[in-house]
């Protein structure tokens, strides 16, 4: 005998999610973090999400009210790995709604349990990793061509960026809905973990290349430019702002300008 | 520039921070896309690109939202407004147009803060409608929220627009040129320090932990 109680609301023979479904939870996922707020941080953008998906598989409007305060508890992801659990979370619904033995505390707890793992990986992943080295990337590409090509740093770092989000947004979705929780596993197998970390060597050779290109191109004094530049390191690495070094470099610079005339 | 020029600028910075965090999050509000594009509008799309750049590798931190300082979007945006619209564009103009850029960006931080405290307030109205059956009010409430997220970038960018662009051109034309001369000698230094951060930035990440999963 199962110990599963009966599902919250009324069972819905045949009620599936379509593909149009999950094209729509997809495009809606954009406007996730509309409504970001202090108190329960991202949950208007995730019932705004699923929503289709509820509508679909609870056609009776009362019984979808209620199981839509539940989707309006706090929750706080990635904006990227969020579809991940969307599709999870819509494919227990789903389950759920055709009368399985998946208990509401299941569906919630799942939403719970997943979102902080895919918040820290999507932070580490594309925040911390992806985006920065996508910029400092684009950006020496774009300086290897002439200044009329002013186009090309944008735009590559528009076009790498997005294939990677729209994928995760988009596959996550997909592969969510379709492994449900057994996902956890396999996005454990892919070891992302160390794709990151060669990443983030990738992007340091990127940068100290393009320190050094900036530096031999510079005109009108090399020695002082290289005295700037082991002072701001120096500073950056006892822990001073970007903020308040863009002030102190600006000074000393003015500083320098002003006196250089008496040497 | 003239006052459309500015209000034109406006409206596609207020496009552009709506991808900031609220909608899509496609990169298009990042000191790198928006400098350069603002920057090819005004006319001089390499000093826009340069502009952008620095604002990009000075402030890479992790997350859009949070404890960061400054909102780097607005600051790229009135970077690139204020060194193309002066009365002597340049790499002076540009340093002198960052260093006023910065406290704006730290205003706008501020009113983000506020707004998402405001946001807690539709929590109650929402849970209400949805109890009484009416389903359209997720729907009307994000339309709302981007309105509103429009028409703050917007009005922002254009006061901060016409006051800072006043300021500098009033700073520029009592500069005389020695000190013309090392501002923009400050202006040149900027791509280097932006590019020391960048490498400082990569640096601090790979002696990080990653810690969402198994460590081997």
């Amino acid at each position: 005998m199962t110990d599963a109680p009966a599902p919250a609301a009324p069972v819905v023979p045949g009620a599936r999610i379509t593909s149009m479904d999950l094209w729509s939870v997809f495009f809606r996922s954009f406007f996730y973090q509309v409504l970001w707020n202090f108190r329960r941080m991202q949950n208007f953008g995730w019932l705004f999400s699923v929503w289709p998906a509820l509508r679909r598989l609870y056609p009776d409007a009362e019984s979808r009210s209620k199981l839509a305060l539940e989707h309006l508890e706090y929750f706080n992801t990635h904006p990227y790995t969020a579809s991940l659990i969307m599709g999870v979370v819509v494919g227990l619904e789903e389950r759920h709604a055709a009368g399985e033995p998946i208990r509401r505390d299941q569906i919630l707890a799942a939403k719970k349990f997943m979102s902080g793992p895919m918040a820290a990986l999507g932070d580490t992943l594309f925040w911390a990793t992806a985006r920065p080295l996508f910029a400092v990337f684009s950006l020496s590409a774009g300086w290897v061509f002439s200044a009329r090509s002013w186009w090309v740093a944008p735009a590559l770092f528009l076009v790498l960026n997005n294939l990677l989000h729209i994928f995760v947004r988009g596959a996550g979705l997909v592969s969510g809905y379709r492994r449900k929780t057994e996902i956890v596993g396999f996005l454990a197998r892919l070891n992302l973990q160390r794709v990151a970390q060669g990443a983030i060597y990738v992007g340091m050779g990127i940068s100290l290349g393009g320190l050094l290109t900036l530096w031999l191109s510079f005109f009108g004094g090399k020695a002082v430019a290289g005295i700037f530049i082991l002072s701001a390191l120096a500073a950056l690495r006892w822990g001073m702002s970007s903020t308040r070094l863009v002030y102190v470099a600006i000074a000393v610079s003015i500083a320098y300008g002003l006196v250089r005339p008496y040497f | 520039m003239t006052e459309t020029g500015m209000i034109a600028a406006g409206f596609f910075y207020a496009v552009a921070a709506l991808d900031h965090i609220a909608v899509g999050q496609f990169m298009i509000s990042r000191p790198l896309v928006v400098g350069p594009l603002l920057g090819w509008y005004l006319g001089n799309a390499p000093l826009g690109l340069l502009a952008g750049a620095v604002v990009e590798l000075l402030w890479m931190q992790p997350i859009p939202m949070g404890i960061r300082p400054v909102d780097t979007s607005i600051v790229a945006a009135l970077t690139v407004v204020w060194s193309l619209t002066s009365s002597r564009p340049g790499h002076a103009v540009m340093a002198l147009s960052l260093m006023l850029a910065i406290p704006c960006g730290m205003v706008v931080r501020r009113l983000d803060v506020w707004s998402r405290r405001q946001n807690s307030r539709f929590l109650p109205w929402v849970a209400k409608e949805i109890k009484q059956g009416q389903e359209g009010v997720l729907t009307k409430v994000v339309l709302l929220a981007v309105g509103y997220l429009f028409v703050k970038a917007f009005v922002l960018f254009v006061v901060f627009g016409f006051a800072g662009r006043f300021l500098i051109n009033a700073v520029l034309s009592a500069c005389p040129p020695r000190l013309y001369e090392s501002i923009s000698f400050a202006g040149r230094v900027l791509p280097l320090i932006g590019f020391c951060a960048a490498l400082n930035y990569f640096y601090e990440r790979s002696k990080a932990h990653f810690s969402w999963g198994h460590r081997p």
